[in-house]
């Protein structure tokens, strides 16, 4: 059976479903006797926790692992955790289990009262402190990752990162949790361990003992195994791992023919700042600004932002960073930004239609773009555009900005590069009128799949008809690479999940896309996919696909196609 | 007593990883070291107190610290927020 849930990546994994969570005894709520052991109790559960804690962080190679950990024993060696504890038992003459209880979830509740994205997350943290300070209270043993013998998968309701503060975890191949997404602190742990997890999984139906095949690329677990299948599953982890290790040393996408892609990264995230240098990517393809802005109660200043683009454009050593001006509303909110209640939020009032109508607000953000061009190859582009009007007015708050900094003797890039998304059909199906007005496209398939085949694909009834592959797609990306290609100064990119499809990245070869723009984690990947082409022969092999008119004929030919082509790592 | 303002110039300001190290810096003084934000009081040894501050990239906080250490405290503390 497959069950479906929230990809957090990482590869596949095969292993013996193994729930972790711990079960502690209810919080006693009677009247103790003797308040000093209760008080002496609660100081050796503190410290053990604390030493718990000192001794993972000493076992520890793993920087962002040692970091977590380092906040928890912060938070145990408080001056005042321990009299505050105290304080809890003389007043309600209570047992140590429920003054630790009343003091965690105090913090807990202060932190998640913040209009705050990050520090509630945190607030998850400090349920992992207390679950621990709890479990030595009781003297009850925690899940030990060292005990393990055989490949397992840990489920658990909500993982918590106490269990993977480890570094034995050879034995563990997959994480699935009902609770917890792609940026939360797990997810953003089991993304830095390399262990395949998927979230949002339904866990009661899973029963422990049990095998489970975990993809977290794609986002699903199977279950109900049979043995043909296991083996099956095997041999594709096999050839997975070993895809991993030739990707080791792959730096650029050139064909076999000798023709250079680029592929550059989606990003945005001030975590993912320190990979940009590690991996062997062409530059930033997508940097989405919201990030900055959503987790916060009043707007980013200017200034902020300036620093974090300047950041990034200093690890990209004059490679290209495309910076996406604010895409906000959809499903992307902010507490200081008015949209107001919209029956259709994704046809509504967002990005760059909210900027236009919000111009000193835009111009800051404008500014911040401007001032850090003098610090890297950075250019600018705009999200949500449906006709040329609003690429005009928004070049118009752009030379209003430039006029301002240049009246404050600030200095930026004067020749800026400009772009736009392709990501609403009516501008892909213009597009040779709208490269007139601009350096650049950047093709959101995401969006632009959604909005012309009109399917949300999160409705799973429909969710098949939402296909990269259906023909009407295919000729508006054919429409909006062939209309750059009159030019020699411009270029088109693609920063969807489609750039780094195994399927998709061959029709985009064969139709002439310059840059494949994807997830930091796949560039490896899907610059060896591309290695592995002719580039004449893959356009010659697409052109016989223009004339295929379903989605079921086009996908097979470039499956078939696609095997011949990437053999073992397909 | 000893004060001092600084700006803050970590660029994720006073919370994750510079949040919990502002807390190892503190830790190794004697003196009770408060940061201040407005009218906001925050004691430097509590991480948690730290982190619900909500001390952003470019704020400007005063450090403040009291004991036999408190000169080179609020000099540690400078230099490490402030740079």
């Amino acid at each position: 059976m497959k069950l479906l849930g929230i990809k957090v990546g990482n590869g596949l994994g095969l292993g013996k479903c193994l729930f972790v969570d711990t079960q502690l005894p209810n919080i006693n709520q009677g009247s103790a006797t003797d308040l000093n052991e209760e008080i002496t109790k609660v100081n050796d559960a503190i410290d053990k926790s604390i030493k718990d804690y000192e001794d993972i962080i000493a076992s520890l190679d793993d920087e962002d692992l040692k970091s977590l950990t380092e906040f928890n024993k912060n938070v145990l060696i408080s001056p005042s955790i321990k009299k505050e504890m105290e304080n809890i038992i003389n007043d309600k003459k209570c047992y140590g289990d429920l003054a630790i209880d009343v003091y965690f979830n105090n913090k807990i509740k202060q932190l998640e009262s913040l209009d705050n994205n990050y520090l509630k997350e945190r607030a998850k943290d400090v349920k992992d402190i207390r679950h621990k300070v709890l479990s030595k209270y009781y003297n009850v043993v925690e899940f030990n990752p060292d005990n393990l013998k055989e490949d397992v998968v840990l489920v658990s309701r909500e993982m918590t990162a106490n269990v993977l503060l480890t570094d034995n975890l050879k034995y563990v191949k997959g994480i699935v949790s009902e609770l917890g997404g792609k940026t939360s602190h797990i997810g953003i742990l089991t993304t830095s361990l390399g262990i395949p997890s998927v979230f949002g999984i339904d866990v009661k139906n899973l029963k422990n003992d049990e095998f489970i095949f975990i993809d977290g690329n794609k986002g699903f677990i199977e279950t109900e195994l049979t043995e043909n299948r296991i083996n099956e599953i095997k041999e594709k982890i096999t050839s997975e791992l070993e895809l991993a290790k030739e990707l080791d040393d792959i730096k650029e996408a050139r064909t076999t023919d000798g023709y250079l892609f680029e592929v550059s990264a989606n990003t945005g995230d001030l975590t993912e700042l320190e990979r940009i240098s590690e991996i062997p990517l062409d530059g930033i393809g997508l940097f989405r600004t919201e990030f900055l802005y959503l987790n916060k109660t009043t707007p980013p200043t200017e200034d902020y932002l300036f620093e974090v683009y300047k950041s990034f454009a200093s690890k990209l050593n004059g490679k290209q960073m495309i910076i996406r001006t604010l895409d906000i509303g959809g499903d992307k909110k902010c507490p200081y930004i008015e949209i107001g209640n919209e029956t259709n939020p994704f046809l509504g009032y967002r990005a760059i239609r909210y900027c236009l109508d919000h111009k000193d607000f835009f111009k800051t953000s404008l500014k911040a773009i401007l001032r850090a061009s003098s610090f890297g190859n950075i250019t600018i582009m705009y999200p949500m555009i449906s006709s040329i009007e609003e690429i005009r007015q928004a070049n118009l708050i752009l030379e209003e900005a430039k006029q301002e900094l240049k009246n404050d003797n600030v200095s930026f890039n004067e020749n800026i590069k400009v772009g736009v998304m392709i990501e609403i059909p009516a501008v892909a199906a213009m597009a040779d009128m709208v490269i007139e007005e601009v350096d650049f496209f950047s093709i959101g398939t995401n969006d632009l799949v959604q909005y012309s085949t009109a399917v949300d694909r999160g409705n799973t009834k429909i969710s098949k008809l939402y296909a990269w592959f259906n023909p009407g797609v295919i000729r508006l990306i054919k429409n909006t690479i062939d209309a750059t290609k009159n030019y020699d100064n411009k270029f088109v990119g693609m920063c969807g999940e489609m750039a780094a499809d195994p399927l998709g990245i061959i029709l985009l070869v064969g139709l002439g896309l310059d840059e494949f723009s994807v997830n930091i984690n796949t560039v490896k990947k899907t610059k060896k996919y591309i290695s592995l082409l002719d580039k004449k022969e893959t356009e010659e092999f697409v052109k016989s696909l223009l004339s295929l008119k379903t989605v079921k004929e086009i996908e097979d030919r470039l499956s078939k196609f696609a095997e011949e082509k990437y053999g073992k790592f397909y | 007593m000893v004060a001092k303002n600084v700006v803050v110039k970590k660029e994720t300001g006073l919370h994750a990883r510079p949040g919990s190290e502002v807390v190892d810096l503190a830790m190794k003084f004697q003196s009770d070291i408060n940061l201040k934000k407005g009218d906001k009081v925050i004691n430097a040894k509590e991480v948690l107190e730290i982190l619900s501050a909500d001390i952003n990239f470019n704020d400007e906080i005063t450090i403040e610290a009291n004991g036999v250490d408190e000169e080179e405290a609020v000099k540690a503390l400078e230099e490490y927020i402030g740079s």
